[in-house]
């Protein structure tokens, strides 16, 4: 997409204040640490990537602000690191061993490391290593790249696999600033969730500086055959060389656009730098919002709007979740939900109304249909987590749900009322942890609690504390999507073959569309139809792709099963050549997505 | 790709050609997709 990022910065960016109130919890139900005593407020790594091994090696330095000096003692989140020894400075600034714990591996939660101190130190050194199946980590054979020649890493840390490479305090109740100097093989680049140097050649190691306090789960490193490349003034592509050309075409550009700037939403743009680190297709996710360096499946680049959103997804992180934090993971719809809605107004500004509807349609109906498979309890906005894996308990729910909800606000406060609260909620908790709690306040105060208020705090307690959505929530309604609902009827009453559908110009939000209404009542004749008409089976397109699987599933359509079987080998499969990647991206700029 | 598994392991017989091809796909996914899936189709420890 040629100026896609100078596009969205100028839409969500604009100059506001910042202030800071810091909210105090002396326990995270996912965390060993002990919140109310001590909090890690910077972080410097020194490590070493080695393949042969499978491990990062070397230490963590953590500069520690402590709340009861008279603890003495540091409780940190690990999993499966091997410590090999503490040391500790205590407060006349000399350095001592520190002994230390490591309690038994817990499955969900790792171990805990207890820390003994001899006064409230004000810096810990933690000396480990990972191991080679550390969750946070995947370790890629040079076959399963695209350059065929080097290995690969990159690191997942959300929700709570950053203890599984480095020793932290691992809750995204605790923030802190880092530094990382980091080495590795000759001809390794390593990047960050910080600033990216492109001339640095890693002689002497790769350093890195996050001047913007994250929280753990935000910490993020990947090493390999990496190229960079420009794409605007603040901001780079980074992935492997034989990739490099097509992803810059596809982000690449930058126009100064008054019309779009005067859009602006949010309040201004952070963290300096924005670049995008495009990884192998194992990569477990279409994105992740690292700061600074979103890391992007190359499963976007499918010549669709599916990039889009997950860039604008990725990007709009940059206000909700990253600046204005789930305290916990209980509250991770303060998160996605925030930023599936901004996503939904982004689509908006940049394609219009039609297709930001269309995609609160489809939002909503894979909501209803998911939330009937779930279970009561995973359908409240805030989770009930305890003793669970966050991971287990993630679902659409966060994202849709709370998308849901915070339109129903706009649409009964008016865009102009609301707006103006959401910009303020994002510029008055920059860099803090937020909770549910926090929220109701705040948009209480400042809405909800007004006599002739259109609706109330306790409206609310039915999308936040119970399962479903409240009866009188708003549906969206496309047009586009209704007539396929026409189309879609008749075809399954037999009235219309697949041919009739006329569907060679239909969108992907519309195919979605089509493939989730029809998957209940699918059957093999009747895809084996719409096969020989639109080539569904060979299509490349991740979002119709997998709907056209769970129909064919459904219907037992066996035409399918040898594609079937390929795409789910070939995620962490040898890669394909950067031809047909190429030939995709020609695909999107035929689509119209070109600008 | 979290969903394709987790509808092939509604049917018997889905789930053990799901399985099937999983052990051939296990070895190239993220630790994070494998703890996921191994859950799924019942290869959890």
């Amino acid at each position: 997409m040629r100026n896609f990022w100078a596009g969205l910065v100028a839409i969500v960016a604009a100059v506001g204040p910042i202030t800071s109130v810091q909210a105090e919890m002396a326990r995270d139900e996912h965390s060993y640490a002990h919140l109310d005593e001590v909090r890690i407020k910077h972080v410097y790594l020194d490590l070493d990537v080695s393949f042969d091994k499978k491990q990062l090696a070397g230490f963590a330095e953590l500069n520690l602000d402590w709340r009861k000096p008279a603890a003495k003692r540091l409780d940190l989140d690990t999993r499966d690191l091997s410590i090999e020894r503490v040391s500790a400075q205590r407060i006349d600034g000399s350095w001592v061993n520190a002994s230390f714990a490591l309690a038994k591996r817990d499955a969900k939660f790792g171990s805990q490391l207890t820390i003994r101190l001899k006064d409230a130190a004000p810096k810990v050194r933690v000396y480990y290593h990972t191991a080679p199946t550390a969750s946070g980590l995947q370790w890629l054979a040079p076959a399963q790249t695209l350059g065929k020649q080097k290995p690969f890493m990159f690191s997942q840390a959300e929700a709570i696999h950053a203890r599984a490479f480095a020793p932290l305090q691992d809750t995204p109740t605790v923030r802190f600033t880092y530094r990382a100097r980091v080495t590795a093989p000759e001809g390794i680049r390593v990047v960050m969730s910080a600033d990216n140097e492109p001339s640095s050649d890693g002689r002497g190691g790769f350093r890195f500086n996050m001047p913007q306090a994250i929280p753990s789960y935000l910490l993020a490193i990947a090493a390999g055959d990496i190229a960079a490349k420009q794409v605007g003034p603040r901001s780079f592509v980074w992935t492997e060389p034989g990739r490099v050309d097509v992803v810059a075409k596809e982000f690449g550009g930058h126009r100064g656009d008054d019309r779009r700037r005067r859009k602006a939403l949010y309040g201004p743009y952070r963290w300096g730098r924005y670049d995008m680190l495009v990884l192998p297709p194992s990569f477990p996710f279409g994105g992740m919002e690292n700061p600074r360096l979103s890391f992007l499946t190359p499963t976007l680049i499918a010549g669709d709007k599916s990039l889009v959103n997950v860039v604008a997804h990725e990007l709009a992180h940059s206000w909700s979740g990253n600046l204005a934090t789930n305290a916990t993971w209980r509250d991770i719809w303060l998160n996605e939900g925030f930023t599936s809605y901004v996503e939904n107004r982004i689509v908006e500004a940049v394609f219009g109304v039609d297709q930001a509807v269309m995609d609160q349609v489809v939002g909503q109906q894979e909501l209803l249909a998911e939330m009937k498979e779930l279970p009561a309890i995973d359908q409240h906005l805030v989770l009930n987590l305890k003793d669970r894996d966050p991971d287990d308990a993630f679902s659409g729910v966060p994202y849709q749900k709370g998308e849901w909800m915070l339109r129903t606000l706009e649409q009964r406060f008016g865009r102009d009322k609301f707006d103006a609260v959401v910009r303020a909620w994002f510029d008055e908790h920059a860099f803090q942890s937020v909770s549910t709690e926090q929220f109701l306040d705040f948009f209480g105060t400042r809405l909800l609690d007004a006599k002739d208020s259109p609706i109330h705090r306790a409206d609310l307690d039915v999308w936040l504390y119970q399962p479903g959505v409240p009866k009188n929530a708003l549906l969206a309604h496309s047009a586009k999507l209704e007539a396929i609902d026409g189309l879609l009827a008749d075809f399954v009453a037999g009235k219309k073959d697949a041919a009739a559908l006329n569907a060679k110009t239909w969108s992907t939000g519309e195919w979605v569309h089509f493939l989730n209404g029809y998957g209940d009542n699918a059957d093999a004749t009747k895809m084996a139809d719409l096969d020989a008409n639109y080539g569904l089976t060979q299509r490349l397109n991740r979002e119709i792709t997998m709907r056209w699987f769970l129909a064919g599933i459904r219907a037992n359509y066996t035409p399918m099963r040898d594609a079937l079987r390929a795409h789910l080998i070939e995620i962490g499969a040898p890669q394909a050549d950067g031809a047909a990647l190429g030939r995709t991206c020609e695909d999107a700029g035929e689509q119209g997505l070109g600008d | 790709m979290v969903p394709l598994w987790g509808e092939l392991a509604k049917t018997p017989a889905n789930k053990a050609w799901a399985i099937d091809v999983y052990q051939v796909a296990r070895a190239g996914l993220h630790p994070i997709a494998q703890n996921t899936l191994d859950a799924m189709l019942g290869l959890k420890p």
